[in-house]
């Protein structure tokens, strides 16, 4: 019959691909008042309690396949599920199609009215279970919205998302702001002597070994180690369009900073307790906004440029707990841009 | 009334053909609807091929929920000529409960209304689920995390241990 035609049509669409359709069947009752119907969903909405209930209320309409539905599938099956609307409904559905309904058959004794409260995909047949490995809801999320999921956990953990599966694999190599708050990570402070490479230098090695992404924000913060950014680290971070970069050691620590000229895309700068090497010949940073220096200080002549080739500055701050001539100086030159 | 009859309603009809009539001001909360405004002023049917209508009509709640708190604190704002801090913090913490209790719904739920937040670009509501999903990650094994989103993995355990030996400071564990 109709429906016959119909699961045809859609074993055809799917046997390629699992992650397709599937087919599922709502609850029994249901099931025995039209004798035999299908609804085809997408795989997750098998485990959507929200979803079954309307296709089950549906049902009671007479109206199987409700925008609800249909509007989840891709555009080409659409309009051959509106013509399944009434398929479906029809009393002699399915006459014999030994696959899907021995799915079916399987599908139906784990569902029934209370398994819509209970996790539905632990009890379906392994064949069934391959069907759903779409099922991962957050999966189908975009990449950019789990980039912003993952910016809203710590760095490690958002690093370990990693091992979820491989759509996970990758993602948080994305994430736009890399943030590491060495009061939260010790292990990744720790100082081990003067001769050898600090833990935080083989970390950021690391780090940035793995993450491909744009930066927007890269941030260093309770550094309670002496550390090194070097030129080839910046010459990374301003190839990644870095906009906000905050440093921040502990204050008997200190960041010594070479080559920080690269970044010229910089918006934000703070630096606490840093060294900066800036080089003699610098033509400042054309779009920094705000820059914030906390007991930091500058090789050389290198403030002088820093301050006075910032033509969208607006915002500056100093905290220093000693004071040189040179910033002073350089403090009332800015205040007059 | 607090509102005027003669402000704007807009109708925003669902991917499933559900109309919605708002007003115009609860509308501007999406910025995808504020621009199409802004673009043609006499639209008044908008039709939201993307959302369904559970969950469009959840970001309408959303929405009429926020405005009508703005609303209520720049009214308390006239009235007194300025607003007392006090009362301003409690109206945020009301706001903060209602919030939270909003967000009080199951992971596929979440899931659609972070798409539609983004779709629609309501950006306080999609802060609020994207925060919420984070939530959920945070602070869980891999194993919770994968039972929370359904996750199946799909890496064999050399692959695993590869991924782990990239970034072992990741996995180490803090203490």
């Amino acid at each position: 019959m109709y429906s016959f035609q119909a699961l045809n049509f859609f074993k055809g669409k799917c046997n390629s691909s699992s992650s397709l359709i599937i087919l599922t069947i709502v609850p029994a009752v249901s099931f025995l008042l039209y004798k035999k119907i299908i609804v085809a969903f997408w795989p997750h909405f098998l485990v959507r309690k929200n979803k079954l209930s309307i296709a089950s209320s549906l049902f009671e309409e007479e109206v199987i396949l409700g925008g609800k539905i249909v509007f989840n599938l891709p555009e080409f099956l659409k309009q051959d599920i509106y013509d399944a609307d009434i398929i479906c409904n029809h009393p002699e559905c399915i006459e014999q199609d030994t696959s899907s309904v021995d799915v079916i058959c399987n599908l139906l004794e784990c569902i029934n009215e209370d398994v819509l409260d209970t996790d539905i995909i632990g009890k379906l047949p392994e064949c069934a279970k391959q069907d759903i490995s779409g099922a991962d809801i957050i999966c189908n999320l975009p990449e950019c919205i789990k980039h912003k999921i993952l910016v809203y956990l710590p760095l490690k953990e958002a690093v370990r998302t990693s091992i979820l599966s491989k759509d996970w694999r990758y993602t948080w190599t994305g994430i736009p702001n890399l943030v590491i708050d060495c009061n939260i990570d010790q292990n990744l402070c720790q100082n081990n002597g003067d001769n050898e490479k600090s833990t935080i230098d083989k970390f950021i090695d690391q780090l940035f070994s793995c993450h491909k992404g744009n930066l927007h924000k890269f941030r260093i913060s309770n550094l309670k180690t002496r550390m090194l950014l070097t030129s080839p680290l910046m010459r990374i971070l301003s190839q990644r369009h870095i906009k906000e970069l905050i440093l921040e050691a502990f204050p008997d620590q200190y960041i010594l900073i070479l080559g920080i000229e690269r970044c010229l895309e910089l918006k934000v700068l703070v630096l606490s307790d840093c060294y900066i090497d800036l080089p003699l010949k610098f033509d400042g940073f054309k779009l920094l906004q705000t820059i914030e220096l906390r007991d930091s200080r500058f090789f050389d002549k290198g403030i002088a440029d820093l301050l006075s080739f910032c033509p969208v500055l607006e915002k500056l701050t100093f905290k220093l707990q000693y004071c040189d001539k040179q910033i002073i100086i350089i403090d009332s030159r800015a205040s007059e841009n | 009334m607090a509102r005027s009859s003669t402000e704007n309603m807009i109708t925003l009809m669902s991917s499933d053909g559900e109309e919605f009539m708002v007003t115009e001001k609860v509308a501007r909360e999406c910025t995808t609807i504020r621009n199409m405004l802004e673009d043609d002023c006499v639209i008044t049917n908008i039709p939201l091929p993307n959302v369904t209508s559970d969950i469009l009509s959840m970001v309408i709640e959303y929405c009429m929920e926020h405005v009508a708190a703005a609303e209520k604190a720049a009214a308390e704002t006239a009235e007194k000529g300025s607003s007392s801090a006090p009362a301003a913090a409690k109206a945020n913490k009301d706001l903060e409960e209602w919030d939270k209790a909003f967000m009080n719904v199951d992971v596929y739920t979440l899931c659609d209304l972070i798409l539609a937040a983004n779709y629609l670009n309501v950006s306080g509501l999609l802060d609020l689920t994207i925060q919420t999903a984070a939530n959920l990650i945070k602070g869980k094994s891999p194993e919770q995390i994968r039972k929370t989103f359904h996750i199946q993995n799909d890496l064999s355990l050399e692959e695993e241990e590869k991924i782990r030996s990239q970034t072992p400071w990741a996995f180490e564990k803090s203490e």
